[in-house]
């Protein structure tokens, strides 16, 4: 069996307060607040590349989770915003900038905001596949590399992070990863992309906002289903930190308290694969069952359940 | 099946608690009615969801009052009969 052990996290100092945007974009304060719900978000330094941000939220783990560098049998980063332009993979430059011995398995996967949900699915897999003992799975995707900052659709909403997910054998004081449930509407790819032409980000918010609204409640009570859970077992729903009125809106279908799927990443916004980890690394260790759904890019998203090991 | 200016105020008081949704005028405006834009966006897709119909992006800019919304939802459910 494979474990979810532990989290590190990165979060660059830099920190961009959207109070100082409202003017310019004619945004008032309570929609800012209330609808928005992202106060500020941090940006990394123009010359600190993806690699490097993987590398920092690789050693907050290793801080906390105790381990050495030989011990990592296989390295996965998630991204869609590379080093350079993709080639090499990232994951060999943050192998080369940690040091990993050469028998661990490196690569990277791309996805956007369901690529916690789903590496996790891979990592545990190919450890299982391949009878590893230790597998880190990094989220990474610096949005300050493609937002337009004259886009109002997203100028206050996506914000830089990194995370590193420990996968174990060894059971104490861990999450045991129930069953997965992965979707993707390939149709509506379109909604978020990049534009070729200007090298930038787009969104399409009611695209995504209708996506969401309308397929996440019923994905969510669908791997409910699959677990043999019913909503009041689970203590924790993290859904995909899109925007306040999107966490608020899907937790508002599924007929649960605020509470119980709460937005908070009002410190640092929407940080795509990094938002789930984000709040899973400092959730309550009394819980017994959680519900992680990451959802976007794509149109693609994915849940699972984490039952506490003790 | 036609859709009425009630059923609209209804469907517009499940978002927007503070709105008298009784008393919308219905040449408002969404945004003179107090609806923000994400409001805006609920109430389409409660309109899509109670009335089974979508609303493409292209005619969500043609839909500026609750007039509009409400002559352009009863064409929609004409097409649709």
């Amino acid at each position: 069996m494979i474990y979810l052990n532990s989290i590190g996290s990165y979060l660059p100092e830099n920190e961009i307060f959207n109070a100082s945007n409202l003017e310019k974009f004619a945004v008032s304060e309570d929609f800012l607040l209330n609808k928005i719900g992202v106060i500020s978000f941090r940006k990394k330094k123009v010359h600190e590349e993806t690699s490097d941000m993987c590398v920092k939220a690789f050693l907050d783990l290793q801080a906390r989770a105790h381990f050495y560098q030989e011990d990592i049998d296989c390295l996965i980063v998630c991204t869609q915003n590379p080093d350079g332009y993709g080639l090499p993979h990232t994951s060999a430059i943050v192998h080369a900038k940690l040091g990993l011995k050469q028998n661990c398995a490196v690569f990277d996967i791309s996805l956007g905001c369901s690529g916690y949900v789903y590496g996790l699915s891979i990592l545990k897999g190919f450890m299982l596949a391949n009878e590893l003992n230790n597998g880190v799975l990094i989220t990474a995707d610096p949005y300050s590399k493609i937002l337009d900052e004259n886009d109002k659709n997203t100028a206050f909403l996506f914000g830089d992070a990194a995370t590193a997910t420990l996968l174990t054998r060894a059971k104490q004081n861990t999450w045991k990863m129930g069953k997965f449930l992965f979707c993707n509407d390939g149709r509506n790819h379109q909604a978020i992309h990049v534009n070729g032409e200007s090298k930038k980000f787009a969104m399409n918010g009611r695209e995504v906002f209708n996506f969401a609204a309308k397929v996440i409640p019923k994905h969510i009570n669908d791997v409910l289903q699959k677990n043999n859970l019913a909503i009041e077992q689970v203590d924790h729903i993290i859904l995909h930190q899109g925007s306040k009125f999107l966490v608020n809106t899907i937790q508002q279908k599924l007929g649960i308290i605020e509470e119980k799927a709460p937005f908070l990443a009002k410190h640092y916004g929407n940080t795509v694969s990094s938002s789930i980890p984000m709040i899973l690394k400092d959730v309550d260790p009394e819980y017994k069952y959680i519900l992680i759904c990451g959802f976007g890019v794509g149109l693609s998203w994915g849940s699972c359940i984490l039952e506490r090991a003790q | 099946m036609k859709i009425s200016m009630a059923n609209i105020q209804r469907l517009t008081a499940e978002i927007v608690s503070i709105i008298d949704a009784d008393k919308i005028d219905i040449d408002l405006s969404f945004a003179e009615a107090g609806l923000d834009s994400l409001d805006t966006f609920t109430l389409f897709l409660k309109i899509e969801e109670n009335y089974g119909f979508s609303i493409p992006d292209i005619d969500v800019n043609k839909i500026k009052t609750f007039q509009d919304l409400l002559n352009y939802s009863n064409n929609r459910l004409l097409e649709n009969a």
